[in-house]
Formats: structure tokens, sequence, C-alpha cells
């Protein structure tokens, strides 16, 4: 395992080498997978051709969970921990309780693939020709690396109308000023590159493609960058759609992403969806009825990952995380997976003053100083964790450079490597239990216990009632999964034929069974003519089917 | 010698074939529109299945090699070739290098006649070149595709097989309506065999809610509260096949998605618009326009044909969404003249006049792509009887007036006794699945010419550049500005202001070459009185600007160090290409 091995390496020295080969990249994952035995299928191609594939495990129509690895593009982080689930439940470190779990590892394999190649940089894009700048050119004017180290970073420009200076703690990182607070800045701060086609833009068509995760349909930011041509218009996005709605039986997705709606649900609607009138506009809200299992996923998650703090959006434009739930009608979780609160820093005796006082201080957030909250920023932490770890390519010493488009000026190329901001060493997130989390969520699903009554009327004449009690932690369908269409109804199918049910049907959709004992009755009136017993199954999808003989007869 | 003397008799034969249709040939005087002698003889008072548009198709792309070109666009889900029709003058340019204007029809399996209003499109510009002086420059400046029928499935399934006016209007793609887990497996019946799946009532004398009218034999009417009736009805001709209690809820192109809510523009899933599936361009044939749209720039007009309701649609299909004023001018001056070609048409707002649509074709058009589209709804009932002062008040019931004076009781299929597996003994009968939504055979030439004609008004106003002038001016010793007029002459800027706004396409080009002098600066003229411009300082040869209004001209200056001769060219995406050689 790679993985395993970079951790090693990590541990040691590894001067000269960049941290960021600590990731997956895409050949490396299919060798993983194909190491592991792991039961995988092809369910897309990215534009370039780089295969699309899931892991499986349990059957495939099994009530089942999807998880994503990295759909962003630039959160490489997402196909670690989809990597990891999949040795951990290779390895039977964490159990699926019978049901199935599929995993798409590498849903985004074009920008992964750019970032770990040669002169790479971070992108959420796949391989696309476009022309960002409509000038009928294409990707004529990307990043460049000024420096020659290798990597693409920051260009930093003295200049007082910046907004940016050093941070007081550590020089080499720079800090946002407040400008409301008339306070002065030193430096503007670009990504490193230059004007490559002559028309006064820096770095404005680049390696150019479509972001994956702005591609999905809802809330879909048209015409935006990297939004691609149209909702859906790509491959990879069509191959997750086309996985999920083509499996009713996914009953949630976890997604490993930029995105988490876990520490901040989603905002809910004020009414119900039933009283909710038609004509209907778009959902920017999760129904009430849905807030309390999004609570429950929440708290779950929260028993192991308390002392986080995040700030990632819980949603976005035209992501996948979204889509899964307010049009594909699933649950859906999104978690960063890796949070900079899991950075130990080695602290100076100075340092530990001061933090006993930022203790002390929080205590009142009024006097909560402006020096304690840039001391402990994820980006203070990534600059001392490269510097303890010695991580290569991650944060780049200022060095200063003659730059063509801004000659008059004092330039200098360093600072943070943009793809370490979201993607530490992977020792950073060892602890987080994101494997147990994903099995744990197996534990929710909706369960049907069904009880019966015969009731004989006269010769051939019988009722029977059913009651149908789901004792699981989920509803049986949920509000946005019941809107959308895409989470199927709980079905009762006879095996007698339709002639014989005098009242009621042979076949009968329920409406939604409450979790924690939600309870429905049903009667029909049957002629048995012919038939000494008859059998039933009530089954949906995303929950295990009952079966049950009922006799006639006495 | 046996073989001579058989090829001698069927010389002989096919002289005198030739002769007979000589002799038989009819001769007379032109009512005008149609050409009097057309190469390609079709009738155009019927319907045609998907096969024989093909083979019309190919008839005038035969008759017609230099002005026509035929392509297949893709396959429909049942794998039928999807054909595109290119007609332009092709012996002066390719129809790539000149706007063009993109006809669909029949996109709804049941809406039929757009696709013989395409084919008449096709034929009369065909047979009309070099004939009529309009259409002449018409297809010399402008290129048109016209794909008769963008959903050949459903149109074959609705002539084929019993259906009513109304269905289907999905395509072929199988769908589990009712979501029970399986798909189309319960359909309507056609109990009476005869191709039309009409409405089935059975004789009740106490609970009776319907009886026969009194002036309108066969017409179902309600009786008055508190009285009985003879019938009650019991809704389409079909049982409940898979026993959930429910009738005709999931059969095969029963309504379950809507091909026209499968654009990508203001997209939304079937909870929110019905008929929607999974994304955008999820059908085969709807991604297979897409796909030719978008390889061919040079489109900047688009119509698509519907049924039924005398209307002339634009978007937007979003409440509250709004085209920019610049846009709407346009759009009202074409749709303005249109309601006069079309009587008793309306120019309708898609979601103030008519209702909400998400991810129509329409708006994808203009939204994505910048081009002014507009959707026909063709055939009202208004022109059954075209009511006047005197008239009005007496139509009565206009479908069984018409039924009865103008097509003599065919349109009706009449109550007829079949056994029903459920109800026993009933009556199947009603109006035929080809009249309400259709125009009979007398009225379905007319309707194809008229909305032709509004069509090719929308497709004269595209573009159309042309450098017009340029003239000279000393500055100083060897510095001279150039001045150079770019005309467009038609209503449609070459590019929308929703186009420019979201950079649907590439600015317009204005450039000059000359071997005998170089270009020092070029200049956009804002306002000549004023003496304002916009410097170029990039690239000064090629001056990009972001539109050329309709009817109006673009004034450019170079600022060159010498004299001679120089060429200027403007390149536009949707509005053509024109250049022009001057020596100074």
């Amino acid at each position: 395992m790679k993985r395993l091995l970079a951790l090693f390496l990590i541990s040691g020295s590894c001067v000269g080498q960049d941290y960021l080969n600590q990731y997956t990249s895409h050949a490396e994952m299919l060798e993983q997978l194909k190491q592991l035995g792991v039961k995988t299928q092809q369910i897309g191609s990215s534009r370039s051709g780089k295969s699309i594939v899931v892991a499986q495990f349990g059957d495939e129509k099994s009530p089942a969970v999807l998880v994503t690895g990295n759909v962003d593009g630039d959160y490489l982080v997402g196909t670690e921990l989809a990597m990891r689930l999949i040795e951990d439940l290779k390895s039977g470190k964490v159990e699926r309780n019978g049901k199935s779990i599929f995993i798409v590892p590498m849903p985004n394999p074009d920008a992964t693939n750019f970032m770990l190649g040669k002169n790479g940089y971070s992108t959420t894009f796949n391989h696309l020709e476009t022309d960002d700048d409509n000038d009928l050119k294409t990707n004529e004017d990307g990043p460049n690396d000024l420096n020659n180290d290798g990597f693409i970073s920051q260009l930093r420009i003295t200049d007082r109308s910046g907004l940016y200076k050093p941070s007081e703690q550590a020089p080499n990182l720079l800090v946002k000023v407040d400008p409301l607070k008339n306070e002065e800045g030193q430096y503007r701060v670009l990504n490193e590159g230059k004007d490559d086609d002559d028309d006064g833009q820096l770095d404005e068509d680049g390696y150019g493609g479509a972001a994956i995760n702005k591609n999905f349909t809802y809330n879909y930011d048209y015409f935006g960058v990297g939004s691609g041509v149209n909702q859906a218009s790509e491959p990879e996005t069509r191959a997750l759609i086309d996985f999920v709605i083509d499996h009713q039986n996914i009953l949630m997705t976890v997604n490993f992403s930029k995105y988490d709606n876990l520490h901040e649900n989603w905002p809910a609607k004020k009414v119900i969806v039933s009283e909710y009138k038609r004509p209907l506009e778009a959902f920017d809200k999760m129904p009430k009825e849905d807030v309390d299992s999004y609570k429950l996923f929440s708290n779950l998650w929260l028993e192991d990952h308390k002392d986080w703090t995040v700030s990632a959006k819980n949603r976005g434009q035209g992501t996948f995380h979204d889509w899964a739930y307010f049009h594909g009608g699933r649950w859906s979780i999104a978690t960063n997976g890796w949070n900079f609160k899991q950075i130990t820093i080695a602290k100076t005796s100075e340092d530990k003053n001061k933090n006993d006082t930022d203790v002390a201080e929080n205590k009142d957030d009024n006097k909560k100083s402006t020096d304690a909250k840039i001391s402990d920023t994820k980006e203070s932490r990534l600059v001392a964790n490269a510097k303890s770890k010695g991580l290569q390519g991650a944060v780049v010493p200022w060095t200063k450079i003659a730059h063509p488009d801004f000659a008059d000026e004092q330039v200098e190329v360093g600072g943070f490597r943009l793809a370490y901001l979201n993607n530490p060493d992977v020792a950073v997130f060892a602890q987080t239990k994101s494997s147990e989390y994903v099995t744990s969520l197996t534990t929710l699903f909706p369960k049907l216990k069904v009880s019966q009554s015969v009731e004989k009327l006269g010769n051939d004449l019988y009722r029977v009632t059913l009651k149908i009690k789901n004792t699981g932690k989920l509803p049986t369908q949920s509000a946005m999964g019941k809107l959308t269409r895409w989470m199927l109804p709980v079905r009762v199918q006879w095996n007698l034929p339709k002639e014989n049910f005098i009242g009621g049907s042979k076949r009968t959709l329920l409406a939604p069974i409450e979790a924690h004992g939600g309870q429905q009755e049903i009667k029909w009136l049957i002629n048995t003519k012919g038939h000494r017993n008859a059998s039933f199954e009530i089954s949906s999808p995303v929950i295990d089917a009952v079966k049950q003989t009922v006799k006639f007869g006495a | 010698m046996k073989k001579i003397v058989l090829i001698g008799i069927l010389t002989v034969t096919a002289l005198l074939n030739v002769t007979a249709q000589a002799a038989d040939k009819l001769t007379g005087l032109q009512a005008l529109g149609a050409p009097l002698d057309p190469k390609v003889d079709i009738r155009w008072n019927r319907f045609y299945d998907s096969e024989s548009t093909i083979k019309i198709l190919k008839k005038i792309n035969k008759a017609y090699p230099k002005l026509t070109r035929l392509a297949s666009i893709g396959q429909s889900f049942e794998g039928r070739d999807i054909f595109v029709i290119k007609i332009t003058n092709y012996n002066n340019g390719d129809d790539t290098t000149k706007p063009a204007m993109y006809i669909d029809g029949n996109i709804h399996s049941n809406e039929i006649q757009g696709t013989e209003v395409s084919l008449y499109t096709a034929w009369f510009l065909t047979e009309s070149y070099g004939k009529v002086k309009w259409i002449t420059e018409l297809l010399n400046d402008k290129a048109f595709y016209i794909v008769p029928t963008i959903n050949p499935d459903g149109r074959d399934w609705f002539m084929n097989e019993a259906n009513t006016a109304h269905s289907p209007r999905s395509g072929m793609v199988p769908t589990d309506n009712d979501l029970d887990g399986e798909i189309d497996e319960d359909g309507p019946e056609d109990l009476n065999n005869d191709g039309h799946i009409t409405s089935m009532r059975i004789k009740d004398t106490v609970r009776g809610t319907h009886k026969e009218d009194e002036k309108y034999p066969g017409l179902m009417v309600r009786v008055a509260e508190g009285q009985t009736g003879d019938y009650r009805m019991l809704g389409a001709e079909g049982y409940d096949n898979d026993g959930d209690g429910r009738v005709n809820e999931d059969g095969k192109g029963v309504y379950e998605y809507d091909p026209n809510r499968d654009w990508a523009n203001e997209w939304e899933p079937a909870y929110i618009q019905r008929g929607a599936r999974r994304y955008p361009f999820s059908l085969k044939e709807t991604s297979a326009v897409a796909k030719f749209v978008k390889a061919h720039r040079n489109i900047a007009a688009a119509q698509s044909y519907h049924n039924a309701g005398g209307m002339i649609l634009r978007g937007p299909g979003k409440a509250n969404n709004k085209y920019t004023r610049s846009d709407i001018g346009v759009y009202d001056f074409i749709a303005n003249q249109g309601e006069q070609i079309l009587p008793n048409y309306r120019y309708l707002v898609a979601w103030k006049d008519l209702y909400q649509v998400y991810g129509g074709e329409f708006d994808w058009f203009y939204g994505n792509n910048g081009i002014m589209a507009f959707t026909n709804e063709l055939w009202t009932s208004a022109n059954m009887f075209r009511p006047n002062d005197k008239t009005r008040d007496k139509l009565g019931n206009q479908n069984h007036n018409f039924n009865t004076h103008l097509l003599f009781g065919d349109a009706f299929v009449p109550w007829t006794k079949v056994k029903h597996p459920i109800y026993g003994d009933i009556e199947v009968g009603g109006f035929k699945k080809n009249f309400g939504r259709t125009p009979p055979s007398f009225l379905l030439e007319e309707e194809a010419h008229r909305n032709m004609a509004f069509t090719l008004f929308h497709a004269y106003h595209m573009p159309q550049l042309k450098v017009t002038r340029s003239s000279t001016r000393k500055l100083s010793n060897g510095l001279y500005e150039i001045t150079a007029n770019i005309a467009n002459e038609r209503a449609i800027p070459t590019r929308l202001s929703q186009d420019v706004n979201n950079n649907l396409s590439f600015e317009d080009r204005i450039s000059i070459v000359s071997k005998d002098f170089k270009i020092l600066s070029g200049l956009t003229v804002i306002s000549e009185g004023a003496n304002t411009h916009t410097d170029h300082d990039l690239n000064p040869a090629t001056i990009k600007v972001a539109t050329i209004a309709g009817h109006s001209t673009t004034v450019v200056k170079w600022i060159v160090d010498g004299k001679g001769s120089y060429q200027v060219t403007v390149d536009s995406e949707k509005g053509g290409k024109d250049s022009k050689t001057f020596t100074f």
C-alpha cells in the first residue's frame, strides 16, 4: 500500500521527495484494487478516457450505501479515505451489517492525474480543451512555474494597497488584513503565473475542462467558471448520476469532499412537504420531515470528531452531495474527512503561555485578540506541520524573481502550494474514523416487522390485516426521496390472481413509514376460492424484503 | 436474338410510356404559391410516417443535389435515423459559411404535422429556387437545417398503434410511471380494434350520469344535478392489467416523460417539472439535436413546430425570468409580423400566457446558445369556421358541426358494443386520434405554407453583414486614417444580448489586411460627432466588437503608415462573413 509506505517515509527523512506523491494516482488506484482482490466494475470514463470504477462489497441489489472519494478533483484526501474504507472492509476491520457498500474512490481521475503529474497544479477540471476567455484559443494561459522548483505556489507583490501582510508568528505565512479596522497590508497575492497570451489577464485560460463537482444539476451555476457547457454535460457527472439512479437500492451517499453538512446541517423548511403548494420551485432547503435523520447522521459523526473546527460550506453549486439529496432523493452526507485540529504542534514555552491565555480569553469572546486567532488557523498549523515534518513542496520559501508582467515591482514566489491547503500529508488524518462512520450508518437502515391476522367472514371470504412496523432508525422513504420519486415506496405484492381481491388490490404501494416504530395497518377482503393459502412480499429496494404466507381455512 | 427482341420490346414500351405520360400531362395556370410543375411531386394533404419522411427527403435531395445535403444527426432510441436536410446554394459557399436557420418538428409524438410543415418548407425552398427571386436570394445568403421529425419512434407509434389525439407525448423509452418496479405493464387496450383509443360507456339507467346530446348525437353530456342519465362513463378504452386498482396508468408511451423538458436551460427534475428525466439531454433524440447545434455555430435562428392551439410561443418558460429588453424588441418584430401571416395565431410568452416550462427547447436555444427561437403550436379550432361578426354567435358545438358538415361524420367513431373483461357489455366511441390537434386535409397545406412563410420571414432577418464603404484621410506625413463601415442589413443582431452577456459565441471580428502598409492602431467609433473611440491596443489589425445590431452600421478606423490597397473583412459566427478590397 502506497499510503502506508508514504507514512513510513514521512516519519523518516524524505528530502527531495514531493510530499504530494503520498497520494494515490489513477494507475496506483487500479493496481491497489487489483491487489486487494476487490470486486469492481467500470461505471464510466473520464473525458481523457480514464476509467471510473466502483468497488463493490455485498450484493448488487441489496440495500446499500454509496461512498465517493474526490469528486472535487483537487481534494485528494477523498480518494485516500475511500481507499482506506476499501482496505478496512477487505481486512474485516469494519463490518457492513449485511448491507452493501459501493465505493467510487476516484470519480474525477483527470483532475487527480493532472495534479500529480509533471508541472501539475491544483485543479478541479477534467481533461477538456476549453476556451475560458473566449479568444478562439484553448488552454493557452495557465499558471507557470516561474522559479523552476517544480511546484505552482503563489506570488506576492510588494504593495501597501494589497490585502495581505506576514503573520507575526510565522513570517512565511501571509494573513489577510482587515481594511475596516484601518489595517494596512504589505502585499498583493496572486497564483504563480504570467500573462502567456498577452491579453492583459493572468492565468485566465489554463488547463481546461469542467469541474465535475460544479456540473451536477442541482443549484447549477450557469456560465460559471468550470460549470461545464450545461448541467450534467460531463461523462464523469453522468456516470455518477446514472449509477445512483440505476441503483434504487442506494439509500444514502457519503462523500469525502471539500464540503461538510455534518457539522452544520442544511437549513430546513418550516412546513412539511405534503403541505407545500405547487407549482414547486427548486428547493433551497430540506423538507422538515428529514431534519431528524440528518441530526442522527451528525451526532454519530460528532461522537468521534468532537474537537474539529469546520469552516467548510454545507452546500455548493452543482455539487454531487447536494444533488444526491435534492435531485437524487437519497440521504447525502458530505465530510472533509480531515481537520486542521488533527495537526499537533510541538509548542514552545512562549506559545504555551499564549495558548493558556487564549483559553482564559476564550471564555469571554469579546476579549479574544486578533493575534490569538492568527496563532491557530488552518494555515498556521499547516505551516508548522510542513516545517516540523520537512515536507517538500508544501510551503515554499519566498524568493525574489523578475516578473515580465510586473517589471517595475518587487515580486516574490513562494508561500503555499495550493494543493497543500486541501491535502496535508496523509499522517494528519490517520486518526479520522471515516471507515467506522460509514459502516455505522448501515445500522440505521429501515427494517420491517410484519404481523398478520386472518378473519373468516364466510365461505371463501376472508379479511387479512397486516400491521407493518418500521423498527429501523430511518423512515422507509425520506420526504425528499418520495418527492423526487427516486426512492421507491414500500410495495406489498400478493401471489393470488388479481380477480380474487374484493377489497384492496393485488399490489399496493405504501406511504412512508416513520422510523423508530412507525406503523401502518392495511386490510384486504379476499375471495379465496381455490386457494388454501396465499403469500405476500413486502419490499422496497432499500429495505430487506419480508415474505410471509397466510393460511385460509380453520 | 431473343434477347434483342426483348430489349426492343422494352424500349418500345418505355417510349410508349413516355408518350403516354406526355399525353396525360395536365396543363393550365399556376395558382400562386406552390410551383406549377414541381420536380418532386408530393401530396401535401396527408401525413407521412417516419420512413416516408425519409423517402421524401431523399427525393428532394436527388432532384436538387446542388441545393441540398442529407445527413443523419443521430439515431432515436429504437434505432431510427434522424435526418437533417441542409439547404442553401452550395455553389456560392458551404452552409457553414452562412447564417443558418434550424427547423424541427414532432418533438411530441402525437404532434405530427410539424413534420409535414418542415417537409413542405424543404420542398418549397428547393422547388422555388431560381423561380422566385426572394427565395433565390434567401438561399444564396442563408442556409437551412431542417429536421422534419426529431422523434421518429413516437411518430410511428402514434400512427401505427391505437392512440388518442393526446397520446403518446413521450418518446418510446420504457419508464415505470407508477413506481411499482415494473415497466409499461398497464397500457390502454383498443377494445374495438379500430386504431383509436376512444371512450367507454356503459348503459346504466339507475346510476347513469350522462346521456347523449339531443342536438349532437354521439356527444355525451352530463345530466343535471338530481337527474339520472342513461350511461356511466368509464374513461379511456382499457382495463387494469396489473391488479393495482388503476387503469391505463403505465403503458408504452403513456405520459411519463417529456422530450421538451430535457433541454439544458433552467432544467429542473420531475418533482418540479413534470416530464423531466434524470438530467438534461438524457434522450438520444435531444442530445443528437444538441450535438448538431453545438457543431453548427452559424445557426442564428431556430423554429420548432408543435400542436395545438394557434400560438407563436417564445420563452422564457420559467416564471419571472426575463429576456433583455433589446432581445425582446427583436422577438416582437418577428412575431408581430407572424400574427398577420398566421391568422388566429397569437404571439405568447410561455410562462406568462401559457404555463411554466423548465428545460424547454426554445429556452436552451436562446439561453445557452443566444439563438432566437420560437415554438409554434399548430392548428387552432378557430380555423374550423373562422367566425365573423354574423356567424360568431351561431357556432354551436364546433367539433360536432365541423365533423358533420365538413368531414361528413368521418372524424367520429360511432358508439359500438364490445365486451370488457370487468364491466361486461359496454360501448366504445368518440373522436378519432387525427381529429382535434391536427388539421383536416384541405387545411393542412395552408397551415404548412403559412407557418413556413412565418419561419422564412424569421430566416430572412438573420444578420446580413456587408462591408459597405471605406474612406481614407491623411493625418500627417505618411500617416493615414482608414474608416470602414460594416452594415447589418437585417433585424437580428449578430449576437443577441443574451449571447454578449454570457459570452456564448466569439465576438465579431473586423479585420484589415494589407501588403502595402503597417497597421498602427485600430479604433471602434463610439460617436463620430464627439470623436470618441475605443482603442484596440492588443491586436489593432483585428478589431473585436461585441455585436453588430440589427439594421445598423458599425464604424471602425485604422491608423496606418502608408498608402496602397487593403482588404476589410467582417467575420461573425452567426452573422456570416463579408470582404471587400479597397485601394487609395
